[in-house]
């Protein structure tokens, strides 16, 4: 190598001491004393020490004297000839800092087989390591929630196959976490009756990046399906899209609102059969007439017979059948009020008929109280809910309305029905009497508020109604037209 | 002609039928539908016996019986359970519950017609 570019041994002290500098490890090559016989800057920072320190000549032991048994040996051993390294090293700086360091230490020697001292290469990594640490700390910190979230947490690809789920979510399943990551689809847990919602979802995700709160249910692994509240985004993985979603079981909440709608139509049958035993003396006249009638008739028929004036039986078959359907009208407006309306789906409710049964289940207090009804009603109106549950709010208001009149002069209930092509439908209790007294018109919905006599009113039927009607999606409201009572039902309107 | 039997009620479909049993026996019988008019009639002509109603919109059967100036059998008829056990008042004869068997007044008014005719 000797020639034009100068000695040898010139260029290779010039190469050493050229990558001593600038090498990004500390450096350090020591006899077999641990004397330094060279070392870099990046030594000295290493280890914490002024970088314009100049080492060579000295003990290694004797400017760290504080150095640990452990490092003694690992040098020893490197003087025997072994290379040994550590990647994070935990060592306490002279002033007590915590500090971490990578290193080599490996022997040199002039000759093959022969060891002249050992070279030490050393960076200090306490900031990666320490960043390292906390990303860590990060991870668990996140893993923890991730695990013990009672929440289902679930990443699945933009096909729906789940990728990774949490604890919560595969119980949620009763899948194994094993089964269900990798190996099921959303779509295999989605019951084909949400199609349409999916398709809703699936386009906020596409648009929104989002989807959302989205109630549907899930099948279990057993079958039996829980049903669930969604709510996920779009996250970036390497550049692809995946899906986060958030799962949260409704199984407890949804029994919760059973118990609260048990408990309503609770609320609602009771009222309902305190209503029927305010209106039982009334009832009870308008099937005793009718019985009365049918004796007599039957009386008055056997008469005819006997004297064989056939042409009167006829009119006595007749009045007899008459009274029969009389009564039986009272008993099967009875008998539809009291029927327990259970949780069945809302169906298409025609109001005029509603209005005709509420009143004839009134005409005998109507009768008894001499109170005048006049009905105006629109006939095609349509609403969408429960008719039985409707029919005693309307029960309700009529009979509010007799009570209110039946001590005054003028006695005359007034029922309208209007049908908004563009809204509501309408119903209207109008009465002669003198209206609510202004200082208790916001009572009046109360529960249990009454200006009945004892025994005479629960103080519930205004109070149920109303709560009938918003289950309804509509109103209940006092609307006096000065000097009279007018109770308002709006509903929102079916068909055209 | 002897006094009729009076009978009150704002059922009219009772006061008809009424009027045909009673009428078939030779029996006369005014009827009412208003409980005015009959305590008008009432304080003006006799009667063998009168039925009223007790639950009529316009007057009850014992504000009638409360407003008759002249003695005679009154018999009140209930058509609810409320009045079914309706105390004692002065100037009545009896009560009948609806629904009765028109015999039980057909018996009453023959006993009544009897006793005025011996």
């Amino acid at each position: 190598m000797e020639g034009a570019r100068g000695t040898p041994e010139v260029r290779s002290e010039q190469l050493f001491v050229e990558m001593m500098k600038t090498l990004p490890l500390g450096a350090a090559v020591f006899d077999r004393d641990l004397r330094y016989l060279a070392h870099n800057r990046a030594w000295l920072l290493a280890h914490g020490r002024d970088d314009a320190e100049d080492l060579v000549g000295k003990s290694h032991y004797e400017v760290f004297p504080g150095i640990r048994e452990e490092w003694r040996r690992v040098h020893e051993r490197g003087l025997a000839g072994v290379t040994e390294r550590s990647d994070f090293d935990r060592f306490e700086t002279s002033q007590g800092k915590v500090e971490y360091l990578r290193w080599v230490v490996a022997p040199w020697g002039g000759k093959p087989g022969q060891v002249d001292g050992i070279i030490i290469y050393a960076e200090n990594v306490t900031e990666q390591e320490r960043t390292r640490r906390q990303l860590a700390e990060r991870e668990s910190l996140i893993r923890d929630l991730f695990d013990k979230s009672p929440v289902g947490l679930n990443l699945c690809t933009m096909d729906g196959l789940w990728l990774e789920s949490n604890q919560a979510f595969s119980d949620l399943l009763g899948y194994t976490q094993a089964e269900a990551d990798g190996g099921l689809t959303y779509w295999q847990l989605t019951p084909r009756k949400y199609d349409v919602q999916e398709q809703v979802q699936l386009e906020r995700l596409q648009t929104l990046r989002r989807y959302g709160p989205y109630e549907k249910e899930f099948v279990r692994k057993d079958g039996t399906l829980v049903p669930v509240r969604l709510n996920g985004f779009v996250v970036e993985r390497e550049g692809r899209p995946y899906i986060w979603s958030l799962i949260e079981d409704l199984t407890a909440q949804r029994a919760l609102e059973a118990d609260l709608e048990d408990e309503r139509l609770k609320a609602i049958q009771a009222s309902k059969l305190a209503t029927v035993g305010e209106m039982a003396a009334g009832i009870a006249h308008e099937i005793n007439n009718p019985l009365g009638i049918i004796d007599a008739h039957a009386f008055a028929l056997e008469d005819a017979r006997a004297r064989g004036e056939d042409a009167k039986i006829d009119e006595h078959i007749r009045a007899i059948r008459a009274a029969v359907t009389r009564a039986g009208k009272i008993v099967h407006g009875l008998r539809k009020f009291t029927r327990e309306s259970m949780n069945e789906p809302p169906e298409e409710v025609d109001v005029a008929a509603l209005v005709d049964e509420s009143i004839a289940l009134c005409t005998p207090r109507f009768r008894e109280h001499a109170v005048e009804v006049r009905v105006d009603v629109e006939r095609e109106a349509r609403v969408r809910g429960h008719s039985i549950e409707l029919g005693q709010v309307l029960v309700n208001l009529l009979n509010n309305a007799v009570d209110a009149v039946r001590e005054g002069d003028e006695k005359w209930g007034h029922v309208s029905v209007t049908d908004d092509p563009g809204g509501a439908v309408t119903i209207a209790v109008e009465d002669s009497g003198p209206g609510i007294p202004p200082e208790i018109a916001s009572d009046v919905f109360r529960a249990f508020f009454t200006t009945k006599k004892v025994g005479e009113g629960t103080g519930l039927g205004l109070s149920i109604s109303r709560s009938i009607v918003e289950r309804h999606g509509g109103t209940l409201t006092y609307e006096p037209t000065a000097p009279h009572a007018r109770l308002v039902v709006r509903l929102a309107r079916v068909g055209p | 002609m002897s006094a009729p039997v009076v009978y009150i009620d704002d059922e009219a479909a009772l006061c008809r039928v009424f009027e045909m049993v009673l009428g078939a026996r030779g029996i006369p019988i005014v009827t009412f539908t208003d409980a005015g008019a009959a305590v008008a009639y009432l304080n003006t002509h006799d009667a063998v016996v009168v039925f009223c109603d007790l639950r009529m919109p316009t007057m009850s059967g014992l504000e009638v019986l409360a407003r008759l100036s002249r003695p005679v059998p009154f018999y009140l008829i209930s058509g609810d359970l409320a009045a079914s056990g309706a105390t004692p008042v002065s100037g009545l004869t009896g009560t009948l519950a609806k629904p009765f068997p028109a015999e039980r007044l057909i018996e009453i008014v023959e006993r009544l017609t009897k006793a005025e005719g011996a």
